[in-house]
């Protein structure tokens, strides 16, 4: 599986968001997206996805251009992760999560066979515990898991996740790039937008930094993630290290404390 | 509804069955209080009518002689009177529930009605301009109906574009859009009523209170194929509509044609609408309240809620129509008013529910 974007840009309106960018994902990979806010990491991947399409370049899957592939035979090969789902009506979170079987559906509705793959990805997910509990009264975070477990359960080669950690607790960050780094080990291809430098550092292969709509590199971890980079990228600097553990590169950001504090706070309180 | 929170995982797989099938139930109920509000129905008015009585008419007129008497004035009327107007009202009910249920899925708001919408108003100006213009002898009986499918399908369709903007729907513009156009296509409809001739104003009048008094066999075989085939086509489109609950793009991303799928809710909706009220007027309140009862008692799976839907509102349907020609007998309330009178409060209701519930819509 390999899903690229070649030389893709985009405008919204007169205002451009993505200019010339090219990037690639592969099976048995997992590539993490990183950039400030509007840097148009989200319209890159609705672009993967072919939600939108480019006003400049291609985006191809296997080879083959995004929108040659007809809706369901697309859904079969990817799986797309929003930053969040809003649901009015009270379905709950096995039902959410059995509409991830939905391009695999037989004529006459789901078989046995989609309601284990729901459940099997539910528990992946860590949301099997709230399985008949109504998706609309879930909290943030479990309705992530929830929606992660309907993006596993579409069982698809290719999967773009935006976010996949926002609204979750530390554990349920570093568990759903967990099972992210499985589905690479798996052959799966995986894009994942994230805001943490070090959980990019610690589950992705590969990082590909975006500011204002170009690429500016991309490669492993101890290549991307330098403090020259991120402090260009994000305007913030970093401290590196090297994790103990895991080798992997450990980022620290700061803001270099200021010799001269001249506002009213200062008076009110002197050193 | 099954509320497992700390529910065992293993057991995800056969307790969904189980809720599965409470749906089941709920349905036959349902069609235990049609059948039962049927009965009285057709038992009612200034004719009184038992029910062993009908069922020896019916017999009768297909060959089976049983031994009940019943006389010749009770005869024509179950046959001329009763019996289309039941047939008549539980196939616009189901139709009008049908449309709600579905529309409230696409539009992703359980406030969504025809009525809010524009299918209704669009459907009445449809059928005042066949009537003021002369329009009648077009389609012969086919085409108050024509005409109010014409006019509830141009009417929903532009407040659904309005409402939309940069692919997605957005609710609140979508019922402010509805209440403009709504007051605009009364607004034209009263223009032509102005221009109406009296025999015209009666007709008129007729389709804006809502009525099934008109129920002759015609006017049944005109909406048995237009709302049963609306109401049946919905159905089917049931697991999609599902799957479009979780929003657009993410039912895109599952491989759903979103737009075609809108655009045949949307079509069907107004068939049923604008059919319902070509014979029998407006009829509000049905499409918002049933499907939103049905979806308490049955879930919001669209596979049992657009059944259960369509059932339900046969039978407050029925039921209001009972209501309308029997309590102050031998004159009728309009069927319109009825349904109003018990749809307004509930209405509120909902409003109240929803704003304790979300906060409200900003």
């Amino acid at each position: 599986m390999r899903l690229e974007a070649v030389d893709v840009s985009f405008r919204h309106g007169r205002r451009p968001i993505l200019d010339s960018v090219s990037l690639t994902i592969d099976g048995g990979e997992v590539l993490a997206l990183l950039g400030p806010n509007g840097a148009g990491k989200t319209t890159l991947l609705r672009l993967l996805a072919g939600d939108i399409r480019p006003d400049r370049g291609h985006i191809q899957l296997d080879g083959r251009p995004l929108d040659s592939f007809e809706p369901r035979a697309l859904a079969i090969r990817r799986a797309v992760l929003a930053q969040s789902t809003h649901l009015t009506f009270p379905f709950t979170a096995f039902e959410v999560t059995l509409m991830g079987r939905h391009p695999h559906l037989a004529p006459a509705g789901e078989t046995e066979r989609d309601r284990h793959a729901a459940t099997v990805a539910l528990r992946r997910a860590d949301a099997h515990a709230y399985a008949d509990t109504p998706y609309t009264v879930l909290s943030g975070g479990e309705q992530q898991r929830v929606n992660v477990a309907r993006a596993l359960a579409q069982d698809a080669p290719v999967l773009l996740l935006d976010e996949p950690t926002a609204h979750l607790d530390p554990r349920h960050q570093h568990e759903v790039l967990q099972v992210a780094r499985e589905l690479a080990a798996e052959g799966c291809a995986v894009l994942a937008v994230l805001h943490d430098v070090n959980l990019a550092a610690t589950y992705a292969d590969r990082v590909a930094l975006l500011a204002d709509g170009r690429l500016l590199d991309q490669g492993t971890p101890w290549q991307v993630l330098t403090p020259e980079r991120l402090r260009n990228v994000f305007g913030l600097r970093f401290a590196v290290a090297r994790h103990p553990q895991l080798g992997v590169p450990l980022l620290a950001p700061f803001i270099e404390r200021r010799e001269h504090v001249s506002d009213d706070c200062a008076h009110a309180h002197p050193a | 509804m099954t509320i497992g929170v700390g529910a065992a995982a293993a057991l995800a797989t056969p307790k969904r069955a189980a809720t599965r099938s409470a749906g089941r139930p709920m349905l036959v109920s349902a069609l235990v209080g049609l059948g039962v509000v049927s009965t009285l129905s057709l038992s009612f008015g200034a004719v009184a009518i038992a029910p062993a009585q009908t069922a020896a008419i019916v017999l009768a007129k297909i060959g089976l002689a049983l031994d009940i008497g019943f006389t010749q004035q009770q005869e024509a009327v179950l046959l001329a009177i009763r019996l289309p107007r039941l047939v008549l009202g539980v196939l616009i009910g189901a139709g009008l529930a049908s449309a709600g249920a579905a529309l409230q899925a696409v539009f992703r708001n359980p406030l969504a009605d025809p009525a809010l919408v524009g299918v209704s108003s669009g459907a009445a100006l449809g059928a005042i301009a066949a009537i003021v213009l002369g329009l009648a002898g077009v389609a012969g009986p086919w085409t108050l109906a024509l005409a109010a499918f014409g006019g509830g399908l141009f009417a929903s369709l532009a407040i659904y574009r309005f409402a939309r903007r940069n692919g997605r729907t957005e609710v609140t513009t979508l019922l402010l859009a509805g209440l403009a156009t709504n007051a605009l296509l009364a607004a034209l409809s009263g223009l032509l009523i102005q221009r109406a001739s009296d025999p015209q104003l009666r007709s008129i009048v007729f389709w804006q209170l809502g009525s099934l008094g008109g129920a002759t066999w015609t006017s049944v075989l005109v909406a048995t194929p237009l709302l049963a085939s609306a109401a049946l086509l919905l159905q089917r489109l049931a697991r999609p509509l599902n799957v479009l609950s979780l929003g657009e793009s993410e039912a895109a991303h599952l491989g759903l044609a979103t737009e075609r799928l809108k655009l045949q809710t949307v079509a069907l909706a107004a068939l049923a609408t604008g059919t319902a009220v070509a014979l029998a007027g407006i009829v509000g309140f049905v499409g918002l309240i049933v499907p939103h009862l049905a979806r308490l008692l049955g879930g919001p799976d669209h596979r049992r809620l657009l059944p259960l839907s369509a059932v339900g509102g046969a039978f407050l349907l029925v039921l209001a129509d009972l209501g309308a020609r029997t309590v102050v007998q031998p004159a009728e309330i309009s069927l319109g008013v009825v349904t109003a009178l018990i749809g307004a409060p509930f209405f509120l209701y909902l409003i109240e529910r929803t704003r304790r519930a979300h906060g409200g819509w900003g």
